[in-house]
């Protein structure tokens, strides 16, 4: 702390409502909220990056959103992403075969990224999101402060769920081995490119300020 | 996705600028709220946000040696990441052990142009481009650069985005591997490039988590308070 001074409020009324102001994370620059429209936001004049938005989400929209995702990974984890057909033998690959493979080749870091980037990570922010959304809707007020820490978790593993990756990773393999041998896609690959625009919606229909509000209201 | 039209607007002179770090405010990193010293919860390691209670700082804390560190890590790791196979095919009893780059190539010769592309920029310009953007960033922090904080700050945008991406090739060696095990046509191996590279991406991820964008800009203003 001891590089920049913590100065006293002088270009603000000492007295200010902080609910009020809101800061870019990006530059630490200082603004007034202004109430926003569905799906607008609002743009740092200072560096340009998002400050704020606001979500065009109604609640039954992003639970049912949450849930499908649930579903829908469920399906990803159970089914094969692919197979191939070399005459009379298939070989699958599911995303848990896969893990087991790297680590029979006693490949732990290859199988610890599976495990944690596409199967922990992704399956916790769904069962995150279910759990925030529908706790809201749901929980007394008393219990409310679980929301608080699942929403906490979700937010800072979401940067690390990796599904979308892994699905070009697939796509690649699947255009490399085409020439080689019969490739068929399984139920889990449809399962993880219909996640990509569950997670997005997810992403874009409640803003990370509406739900902080909700539960702090409550 | 709300997009992003980054306005041509002109800064503010840097003395001009209200921040919340000038008017004693924390932002909270994991839910954005504002507080100030007096009302943020106590904790034994420092002040915690109120509302989700995740640790507040006025800046990231140890940012520039943090990232630095990470960064360092992630530069040496790269080499083999780069020089070590990645996966070995053998077909036929013939072992052909494939690097990264020999990855590339073999797209290129299949004409599959692409997915060389994707994969070309995924592996190799990607991680390349997120070590010296941060690189240059931190530099520029320390040696006190005053000028183009918007553009650094857009380029720390970018380096922040692309993050992930580079995982492709882990998880096409991983999905190879466990397809392709045919005894008696071809068996795909993962090889420790491909260990070295997951870590040369996980740790740009966390070195560019540790960066603080505000040092960009805080070096214009620090000055000015120091005159």
């Amino acid at each position: 702390m001891a590089w920049f001074p913590l100065a006293t409020p002088t270009t603000l009324e000492t007295q200010l409502n902080i609910n009020d102001y809101i800061a870019c994370t990006h530059c630490d620059a200082l603004y007034r909220r202004s109430p926003l429209e569905p799906g607008q936001s609002a743009i740092c004049r200072d560096c340009g990056a998002e400050v704020t938005w606001e979500g065009e989400g109604r609640h039954e929209v992003v639970l049912a959103m949450a849930i499908s995702g649930l579903i829908l990974f469920a399906v990803a984890c159970s089914f094969p992403v692919l197979s191939i057909q070399v005459g009379s033998q298939i070989e699958s690959s599911s995303l848990i075969s896969t893990t087991l493979k790297l680590v029979q080749s006693g490949f732990w870091g290859l199988a610890a990224s599976m495990v944690l980037f596409v199967i922990l990570y992704p399956a916790l922010t769904f069962i995150g999101a279910t759990i925030v959304i529908a706790g809201l809707e749901l929980l007394p007020p008393k219990r409310r402060p679980i929301l608080a820490v699942t929403l906490r978790w979700v937010t800072t593993l979401m940067p690390w769920s990796m599904t979308g990756v892994y699905v070009i990773g697939i796509f690649v393999s699947l255009v490399k081995l085409a020439k080689m041998a019969e490739v068929i896609p399984g139920a889990a690959l449809f399962a993880l490119i219909a996640l990509i625009p569950i997670s997005l919606m997810l992403r874009t229909q409640l803003s990370r300020e509406t739900l902080w509000r909700r539960l702090e209201d409550a | 996705m709300p997009d992003h039209p980054w306005p041509t607007r002109q800064t503010e002179p840097a003395d001009q600028r209200r921040t919340a770090a000038r008017c004693g405010l924390y932002i909270c990193h994991v839910c954005g709220r504002l507080s100030a010293p007096a009302d943020a919860l106590r904790r034994r390691h420092g002040l915690a946000c109120p509302r989700c209670r995740a640790a507040l700082h006025p800046r990231k804390p140890e940012s520039l040696h943090r990232t630095l560190a990470l960064l360092v890590t992630a530069a040496v790791l790269y080499l083999p990441a780069n020089l070590l196979p990645v996966m070995t095919i053998s077909r036929f009893g013939q072992d052909e052990p494939t690097t990264i780059l020999q990855g590339v190539q073999a797209l290129i010769a299949a004409q599959l142009w692409l997915l060389a592309v994707v994969v070309f920029a995924a592996s190799i310009v990607v991680p390349m481009l997120k070590i010296s953007t941060l690189g240059y960033l931190i530099w520029s922090v320390r040696t006190g650069e005053k000028n183009r904080r918007r553009d650094r700050t857009r380029l720390y945008h970018i380096a922040e985005s692309v993050g992930q991406w580079s995982m492709v090739d882990v998880f096409l060696v991983a999905v190879l591997v466990s397809l392709v095990d045919l005894d008696f046509l071809a068996v795909i191996t993962p090889g420790h490039g491909a260990t070295f590279f997951a870590a040369v991406v996980v740790l740009t991820m966390l070195a560019t988590h540790a960066f603080d964008p505000r040092l960009i800009w805080d070096a214009a203003e620090s000055s000015y308070h120091e005159q």
